[in-house]
């Protein structure tokens, strides 16, 4: 029989400063062809001649601009990324932190392992494990491994609350937060503590890392989100001071942490709003471009979608916050990019509806007027592209095509979340499954099938009714969406297959997803 | 030794070409027809000389033995000369002349041998040089009086005179030592060969050499040398036998040239069988090589100088026989290196499989001329396909007896039996199969290409250099295949492409088996297998198939170069490069888009040093040097070419623009991925176009399919080699649209498909899912191939042959076919040579009574003001006659018109 080995235990596949050397005066350039190509592309697309069918242009145009505003945010941010030197080991004794554990439902030797690991830290971890599953296992699991035990009487405020309990239970000057299932190097704290030599630094963040990425199609998908964020727009928003705290694998100075009243509880993405708390009031943030914990990435459809429900809600709600806070206008508009790149879902409904209109002739008209298909090539081609290419190489080839196909298949996410916080309806914490789920999960990706099967049946009634080069050209871009969508929906068509280690753990609150410039 | 045995051909050639202009034709033939036989009897005593060359000092009693010996086949010779007369259609003067002639050839050949076995070249070369002396002195006034039997007098006078001095020549130099008188007393003492050390490992006939042994070795040898001298003049005594006396005396005239070939070589053989027996370990490569040389400085001059050699040599009357000359030449050169091959057999070996071969060879040969001996040139090639043939065999029975090589074979043959490999063998079969699956006629630019081929080489380099715009390295290649078959019909001319198209197929294999895996190498042979870009060029008789596969070879010669810094990679990679220019100037993009790869590859590696980039420096230096050194003869012919067509306003178009299904002309990006669209799929209607290239935004998947995946080095290769000269050429194209054609992207296609294949197996793991994949593109590859091979509403088939077959038939002397435009000439010349037929205006459209008149044209291929004037000369036409038919094939109409 084999056993297989906890993949958290194995090195990083992946580096945060991959390609950084050598990515700069790159990215210059495509930069520049970018803006160029993109100021090409919206001088014939803006052209009032170019107006067709009037909402379908217009829609077409405000999914375009939203795109652009996306992608010149993530230019901006790439260009200004910079890889940080690390700070110096703290000399002399290490100061005491008090290493948070928060757990609610995971398996006990999936925690145990991420609590052992945390007490053989360098320096002096004082290891608290906050269940708020009152187990009495997880108790003597604690007791076994040196860590202590923390249970709350009152379960309110879910993560937030539980790590605001530990908070009013220890008093060490520093406070490192881990997921239950993230399992941290023995350097953690010698990477992270020195640059808290500088009192304004109220949190040091280090990168997320799925290390069950390569046995998993979903979690693989999903890390490919996140290399992007945790590599160059990472270290893009920590040289403009605008790195947010992202739920793990992080260390705070409690002095910070109480000058905002600790974590808050009204929000489901109580990361992001602390660390725009804490900038207002003067805080610095730091991101340290380096892998120093291991955690395992969503398994499963259903995982995803929760995962992803929970932060599109948090961080489309934390879009008033970030247009009224009072933070310089650099890091105003890094928290609005942001927060609003949940909204990049409407885009991919526009794109997907243009060819279904065409075909089903609603509106008896193109979106585009006056305009051939080798002039619409010609324009958008290179504009396309190019933007592709800027991310490819700005992600040192992080970003991929399955992670792209589970970002258009998530489309509804977004809208999903954009109409709930439009109507002020608070998130809950939905419980993801502790286990990867090995069988079908198509209602967890329904919405997405119904634009499937719509698109599927557009192209078969534009074939059934009319192959003229018009139609065959609107059928191909249905074509397009439909095998993106199949990609982004097959785990969940089709199951994935379960691996040996299937563990998951509850992120409650995250950072903004990683493909924030894919678009 | 060489320049020896060539002064003496060239003697005995000179002779030969007196006599044929001395003697009277049928007079020649005979004469042609006695010096064949003479040979024959001379041959085979070769043998002889290579005993004694392999022991001179023991042979010395045979020389008593064999005189008599040669006598009695004298006298045979002398009573069955009117019997050999009557057979082989000779004067008896002649065939008794044969007999005296006879007692001569052994003892010539014993002392010769002897000579040779001590090194004593300069006596051998007075005594071969001595015949052409006596040959040219008293045979020539000997001819002048008493006309073919004077010349045959002169020329066994020339042999006694030759034996005499090589007889003086042996005793002198060195006394018979007592031992040697007592120690051989018949033939059954024959020295024993002894095996030298570096041949000890070969697995010989017979491993325990004795006197019974050495017999047989003795016997074995001579017979091969005998069936040797019969595969070299067979082919004569048939041609005096089956073909009419002008005509056999043009063959002799051949057969002569053939023979300065063959002689040239003669002696390379015994000078060969001591230093074998030496041990010396070059002793065959260098007999080789020299066979080989010489064979081909005799090929080239005949391939150069064919009227010069027949016309001007042998007079006007055998001017017939010029196309033939490089072929009979190439014939006898391969003669030569299959008797140095021969001698090695026997030198190590008792010759059994030789003789066995050379019997088969020999029956073939008479059974070929038998049945297809018709002409000159029937019995020349198939006396070509017979020395090719034994040639062929020696050479790799040679290379499989070596120790070495045969333990490579065992390891190439189980390699060769595995399933790849034979799955690779079964897509080459498939691939060449398809390619000869041929559906069209021959097109305006093939007809060109074969047009320029039919001319003598030097006028068609002029040619080229003065009305053309490609470099001339293909069109050598057909004039080689149009000459060497003495043929231009349209299976032949097509052969070239057919071949290199079909190697794409391996070379694909190898090429993405090395850049990435097997598996893709697997993928990448069976797109390319039927890919229908590559199997229409394949099937032209143009450059393209050619450009393609030198385009891969370049692009994997360059990665294995890099890869391991040997020497031979280098080597094939400067070679394809060159070849690339030399073939089509177009591939000299990917030429310098590889040399810029190298900079690339160079410089990101600047800071790690080592061993390997400083080889990889030197190697890129003197391969680019030598790329250079290779492309530099080209400058002057290119800038010829180029300046010949600007003067003539031509620039690098004469046609209307091809680029665009739609004939728009104009470059669009529609332009380019209907490009792209050809260059998978292949070409289609012009509404199949439409569809296909309408279907762009699936194209957009590939873009996002490229997300993520990291490039290793080979890939990027091949993309640069893709995209820069793709880029390149849309530049250009944007500023000269006919420029911008996916013919001049060959390279790029092969190395699209590959492409495609390595994605493919990139993005894939799972088997089954690959086999899908690559099962759903050759099936689309498959029904491209179908469309555009048999769709006739393909822009790119021109039905000419049909078209031209048709008013063949309806034709009738006096007739006349206009043609439009112009450049159908060369088409209507090699469809219809009989037919008068013009491209000119129709006049006042009135014809003669009881004539015809045809009009072909194609109007696709017309500027549009052509049409106009097409369109009004047809109104007049049909105004002044009747419209007996018009009849339409796949872009060609043909209207018949009658009084």
């Amino acid at each position: 029989m084999t056993v297989a080995r906890d993949p958290r235990l194995e090195p990083a596949q992946w580096s945060p400063t991959e390609g950084a050397k050598s990515v700069r005066s790159k990215l210059v350039v495509m930069v520049l062809a970018n803006i160029a190509l993109t100021t090409w592309y919206f001088h014939w697309l803006l052209a009032p001649q170019r107006v067709g069918n009037p909402v379908l242009y217009w829609l077409l145009v405000v999914a375009e601009t939203f795109n652009v505003l996306q992608a010149a945010g993530f230019w901006w941010t790439a260009l200004r990324a910079r890889v940080r030197p690390a700070a110096p080991v703290p000399s002399g004794a290490f100061p005491a932190v008090d290493v948070l554990i928060p757990t609610y439902n995971e398996p006990v030797e999936m925690v145990e392992t991420t609590v052992t690991a945390a007490v053989q830290m360098l320096g002096q971890p004082n290891v608290v494990l906050c269940d708020d599953g009152d187990r009495d296992e997880m108790a003597a699991m604690a007791q076994r491994v040196g860590a202590g035990y923390l249970r709350r009487h009152l379960h309110h405020g879910a993560k937030a609350g539980n790590l605001n309990y530990a908070l009013e239970r220890t008093s060490a000057p520093f406070v490192a937060v881990l997921d239950c299932d993230h399992v941290p190097d023995a350097r953690f704290l010698e990477a992270t503590l020195g640059h808290m030599a500088d009192p304004s630094v109220a949190f040091v963040q280090t990168p997320q890392y799925y290390a069950n990425a390569r046995s998993n199609p979903v979690a693989a998908a999903s890390w490919s989100q996140q290399a992007l964020f945790f590599g160059i727009i990472g270290r893009g928003k920590d040289a403009m001071g605008a790195m947010f705290c992202c739920g793990t694998n992080m260390v705070f100075r409690r002095k910070a942490l109480e000058s905002t009243g600790g974590f808050p509880e009204d929000s489901v993405t109580e990361d992001f709003v602390l660390s725009i708390r804490l900038q207002e009031q003067g805080w610095r943030s730091i991101y340290v471009p380096e892998v120093l914990a291991r955690g395992l990435g969503p398994e499963d459809m259903a995982s995803y979608v929760s995962q992803q429900q929970r932060w599109a809600r948090g961080c489309l709600a934390a879009i008033g916050t970030s247009l009224t806070s009072k933070l310089p206008l650099v890091k105003r508009i890094q928290y609005l990019l942001s927060s609003m790149f949940f909204l990049t879902g409407w885009t991919y409904l526009v794109y997907m509806m243009l060819p279904v209109a065409n075909i089903l002739d609603v509106g008896g008209a193109q979106p585009l007027a006056l305009a051939t298909s080798n002039q619409f090539l010609i324009h958008f081609a290179p504009y396309f592209c190019a933007s592709l290419l800027t991310v490819a190489v700005a992600g040192a080839g992080s970003y991929s095509f399955a992670a792209f196909a589970l970002m258009e298949s998530s489309f509804w996410i977004h809208i999903q979340a954009s109409v709930l916080a439009l109507l002020h309806r608070k998130g809950r914490f939905v419980v993801t499954p502790k286990q990867g789920q090995a069988g079908r999960q198509p209602w967890a990706m329904a919405p997405a099938l119904v634009a499937l099967a719509v698109l599927i049946g557009a192209a078969i009634d534009g074939l059934a009714h009319n192959r003229s080069p018009g139609t065959l050209n609107n059928v191909a871009f249905a074509s397009l969406h439909i095998s993106v969508l199949l990609v982004g929906v097959w785990p969940a068509l089709f199951g994935v297959r379960r691996t040996a280690r299937v563990m998951q753990e509850v992120h409650e609150t995250e950072p903004e997803p990683a493909a924030a410039a894919a678009a | 030794m060489v320049a020896g045995q060539l002064g003496a051909g060239v003697g005995n050639l000179v002779f030969t070409l007196v006599m044929a202009r001395v003697l009277a034709p049928e007079a020649f033939a005979r004469l042609a027809t006695f010096l064949a036989l003479y040979l024959l009897i001379n041959l085979p005593m070769a043998s002889i000389s290579a005993a004694a060359a392999l022991d001179p000092d023991r042979a010395v009693d045979l020389r008593r033995k064999l005189f008599l010996a040669s006598l009695g086949l004298g006298v045979a010779v002398l009573l069955a000369s009117p019997f050999l007369a009557t057979l082989l259609h000779l004067p008896v003067g002649l065939a008794l002349i044969l007999g005296v002639a006879t007692p001569c050839a052994g003892p010539l050949a014993l002392e010769r041998g002897r000579l040779y076995g001590r090194s004593r070249y300069r006596r051998i070369i007075v005594s071969m040089a001595a015949e052409p002396a006596l040959r040219l002195s008293a045979g020539v006034a000997l001819a002048v009086t008493l006309g073919p039997e004077g010349a045959a007098i002169g020329v066994v006078v020339a042999g006694y005179a030759a034996l005499e001095v090589a007889r003086r020549g042996v005793w002198r130099a060195s006394p018979v030592p007592s031992w040697a008188t007592a120690a051989l007393t018949d033939a059954a003492a024959l020295p024993e060969v002894t095996v030298p050390d570096d041949l000890s490992g070969l697995d010989l006939a017979d491993p325990s050499p004795g006197a019974p042994v050495a017999l047989a070795r003795a016997v074995w040898t001579a017979g091969a040398f005998l069936l040797l001298a019969v595969v070299q003049n067979q082919d004569l005594l048939f041609a005096n036998r089956l073909l009419p006396p002008s005509q056999a005396g043009a063959y002799g005239a051949l057969s002569t040239l053939g023979g300065a070939a063959a002689f040239a070589t003669a002696t390379i053989p015994l000078v060969l069988l001591p230093r074998v027996v030496e041990g010396r370990r070059h002793a065959m490569a260098a007999a080789l090589a020299a066979a080989g040389a010489l064979g081909t400085v005799a090929v080239t001059i005949a391939a150069l100088i064919p009227n010069l050699l027949t016309g001007a040599l042998f007079g006007a009357q055998y001017a017939t026989i010029a196309p033939l000359a490089a072929l009979y030449v190439g014939a006898m050169a391969l003669l030569g290196i299959s008797r140095v091959l021969i001698a090695h057999l026997c030198a190590t070996t008792v010759p059994r499989a030789g003789v066995v071969l050379l019997v088969a060879v020999a029956a073939g040969q008479a059974v070929g001329i038998s049945l297809f001996g018709h002409s000159v040139a029937e019995i020349a090639t198939t006396t070509l396909a017979s020395t090719a043939t034994l040639t062929v065999a020696l050479g790799t029975a040679a290379v499989v007896r070596m120790p070495a090589t045969r333990h490579k074979a065992s390891l190439a043959l189980g390699v060769l039996t595995r399933p790849v490999a034979l799955t690779v063998l079964g897509l080459f079969i498939v691939g060449f199969g398809l390619r000869l699956i041929i559906a069209r006629g021959i097109w305006i630019d093939e007809a060109t290409s074969i047009h320029d081929a039919a001319l003598p080489f030097w006028q068609m380099i002029m040619n080229l250099r003065d009305s053309d715009v490609h470099p001339p390295l293909y069109f050598a290649i057909l004039w080689t295949t149009v000459h060497l078959t003495g043929s231009t019909a349209q299976l032949i001319v097509r052969l070239p492409g057919i071949i290199f198209g079909a190697l794409i197929v391996p070379t694909s294999y190898l090429t993405a088996k090395d850049l990435w895996d097997r598996r893709t190498g697997v993928v990448a042979a069976t797109l390319c297998t039927g890919a229908p870009l590559l199997v229409w060029y394949s099937q032209e008789a143009r450059m393209y198939s050619l450009f393609m596969l030198l385009a891969l070879v370049a692009v994997w010669a360059q990665v294995m170069a890099l890869r391991t810094a040997k020497t031979r990679y280098w080597l094939v990679y400067a070679l394809s490069s060159a070849g690339l220019g030399w073939t089509e100037y177009f591939g000299l993009l990917q030429v310098a888009t590889q040399q810029l790869f190298f900079v690339g590859w160079l410089w990101q590696r600047r800071h790690e040093g080592g061993p390997e980039i400083r080889r990889a420096l030197i190697g890129w230096t003197i391969s680019g040097a030598a790329i250079l050194a290779l492309l530099a003869p080209l400058v002057p012919f290119v800038t010829h070419q180029f300046l010949v067509n600007q003067s003539l306003g031509k620039g690098f178009g004469s046609q209307p623009s091809q680029i665009a299904p739609n004939g728009t002309g104009a470059l669009s990006f529609y332009v380019v991925l209907a490009n792209l669209v050809w260059a998978i799929w292949g070409y289609h209607s012009t509404p199949t176009m439409a569809a296909l290239v309408a279907m762009w935004p699936v194209g957009i998947l590939s873009v996002l399919f490229a997300l993520g995946r990291r490039r290793q080095w080979t890939t990027s290769l091949v993309i640069a080699c893709i995209a820069i000269p793709s880029l390149i050429l849309i530049v250009v194209g944007s500023l000269k649209p006919d420029l911008f054609d996916i013919r001049y992207l060959s390279g790029a296609v092969v190395l699209i498909l590959i492409l495609l294949a390595r994605v493919l197996t990139g993005s894939v793991r799972s088997t089954v899912l690959l086999r899908a994949g690559a099962a759903m593109l050759v099936v689309s590859l498959a029904l491209g191939l179908y469309d555009e091979q048999v769709n006739g509403a393909n822009p790119r088939r021109y039905d000419f042959r049909s078209a031209l077959h048709l008013v063949d038939a309806r034709y009738r002397a006096g007739n006349l076919l206009i043609y439009d435009p112009k450049s159908l000439a060369l088409v209507v010349a090699y469809y219809s040579p009989k037919v008068r037929a013009e491209n000119a205006a129709v006049g006042d459209g009135v014809i003669p009574a009881g004539d015809k008149l045809f009009v072909m044209a194609s109007p696709q291929l017309m500027h549009t003001s052509d049409q106009s004037t097409l369109a009004i000369d047809l109104q007049r036409l049909e105004a002044r006659n009747v419209l007996v038919d018009m009849i339409k094939r796949a872009n060609v109409t043909v209207w018949e018109f009658a009084p």
